[in-house]
């Protein structure tokens, strides 16, 4: 009994620890931790990394949004990056105010992945990303991770009065 | 026989482990069509995110203002806060006075600074979060700025992304409350003229938008006794930067320029008075208070 227990033993601390380590692996792929910041295009070093950067999970013809905050003149930097073989991942920028006012959409830009703007006034954006349905994906069932990478700085553009040099 | 039934455990576990994941996750993604009232509490159907205290204090520069290290949080202090509440409070308090110290370049400051929350988190127990590799990266670039604030960012980023993953939102919204009003309270000992031209004024009012983005996170996670406290605490601050309003002066414009980046233009300005301007001050002075002593 002993002498099979001493033999099991190694055994089965391996079979545990392949075990943790799956279940480790699976549990971070299926919470997309710092998906955004490894995955996403980073714009260049001006730029600072902004807290309000999120990663999360999406289904085929799922559609996901999240509030952001923006000052007025500062630059921004937002970028997406996901998990889907497709291409046609939408992402939108809408003023979160009565107007509702589209201030981007990847759809009417090739699906790009990545957008800088200036902001004049502080405006709440709603920062909306759309998987479409593709009803003969092989992977449809997976759920997949999206990311949005956010980055800012104080805006390098000159004021308009501003005269000569 | 042995061996089969090792693997068939291996696999049962593996299924379980995999239907767990999944069901969670699952869980997580039905909210998000649901509408607000049909969902859990718990469950945000809307995602609120808000700026890190770097992000606050992107103004200061712009504004050549001095560095004044008797504002901050003494990290002396740090033995008054022995309950958790206080001390994630207290946390936040810090991290919001390492962001403004790394702005100034104090980099002794800023190694005193870190230590006092590296201590902190510790005792909250997020040290995985806010590690020593910290410590030796602020240690090797003492005597460089953009490093030190490019460390303070990431951090702070760090902190909120773990506390997300590991279902830690009532931690990081006390954190985030202690950061905004340390955030708030050196804004105003800046930006001390309610003068009706100082360009700081318009960096308070554009503090509402950050502000109510915390205070609706704040509410989600309101079940929990600690944060409930602290939104009450807050109430006053909510219904001040509430009262600013916004002048609609023209419908927003997207133009974009020669190198392809868009400008957002017009719509609404946000406007404080000098009425609100001091209320706001002496409200946010009160709580800070209570936050730290």
């Amino acid at each position: 009994m002993n002498t099979q227990n001493t033999i099991l033993n190694p055994f089965k601390t391996a079979m545990a620890t392949i075990v943790m380590l799956f279940l480790s692996f699976y549990a971070i792929a299926q919470d997309c931790y710092f998906y955004h910041e490894y995955q996403c295009k980073f714009p260049n070093t001006t730029y600072y990394l902004s807290g309000q950067s999120r990663s999360a999970l999406f289904t085929y013809g799922m559609t996901s949004e999240f509030k952001l905050v923006t000052f007025s003149n500062e630059d921004y930097h937002i970028s997406i990056c996901y998990q889907f073989k497709i291409k046609n991942i939408r992402f939108r920028l809408i003023e979160d105010n009565e107007d509702k006012t589209v201030l981007f959409d990847n759809a009417e830009a090739n699906y790009k992945t990545e957008v800088s703007f200036t902001n004049t006034e502080a405006r709440r954006i709603i920062v909306e990303v759309s998987v479409p349905e593709v009803a003969n994906a092989k992977d449809k069932d997976e759920k997949q991770c999206v990311g949005v990478l956010v980055h800012s700085r104080k805006t390098l553009r000159e004021p308009k009065s501003t005269l000569g040099f | 026989m042995k061996l089969k039934i090792t693997f068939g455990i291996l696999a049962l576990t593996l299924a379980m482990g995999c239907r767990n994941a999944s069901n969670s996750s699952e869980q997580a993604i039905s909210t998000d069509s649901l509408p607000v009232n049909q969902t859990d509490k718990k469950t945000q159907s809307v995602y609120y995110r808000f700026p890190t205290p770097d992000e606050l204090f992107t103004f200061i520069k712009k504004e050549n203002i001095k560095y004044n290290p008797e504002i901050l949080n003494p990290v002396s202090n740090i033995s008054r806060y022995v309950n958790s509440k206080a001390q994630t409070i207290a946390l936040g308090v810090y991290l919001a006075d390492l962001s403004y110290i790394t702005l100034f370049e104090s980099y002794n400051y800023s190694l005193e600074y870190y230590k006092a929350i590296h201590s902190l988190s510790e005792k909250v127990k997020i040290t995985s979060a806010y590690d020593l590799s910290i410590a030796k990266r602020i240690e090797k670039n003492l005597l460089n700025l953009d490093s030190l604030k490019q460390i303070s960012t990431e951090s702070y980023a760090g902190i909120v992304e773990f506390l997300i993953m590991n279902n830690r939102e009532k931690t990081l919204a006390l954190i985030a409350a202690g950061a905004y009003i340390e955030c708030f309270y050196l804004t105003f000992k800046l930006t001390d003229k309610n003068e009706a031209h100082n360009p700081l004024k318009t960096r308070v009012a554009d503090f509402k938008y950050a502000f109510e983005n915390l205070y609706s996170y704040l509410t989600i996670y309101s079940d929990d006794k600690q944060v409930a406290q602290v939104a009450e605490q807050l109430k006053g601050v909510h219904e001040l930067f509430s009262s600013i309003k916004s002048s609609k002066k023209t419908k927003t414009k997207v133009r974009q320029d020669k190198e392809g980046n868009l400008i957002f233009e017009g719509g609404s300005k946000l406007e404080i008075t000098a009425e609100q301007y001091s209320q706001l001050k002496e409200m946010i002075f009160a709580v800070r208070k209570s936050f730290i002593e």
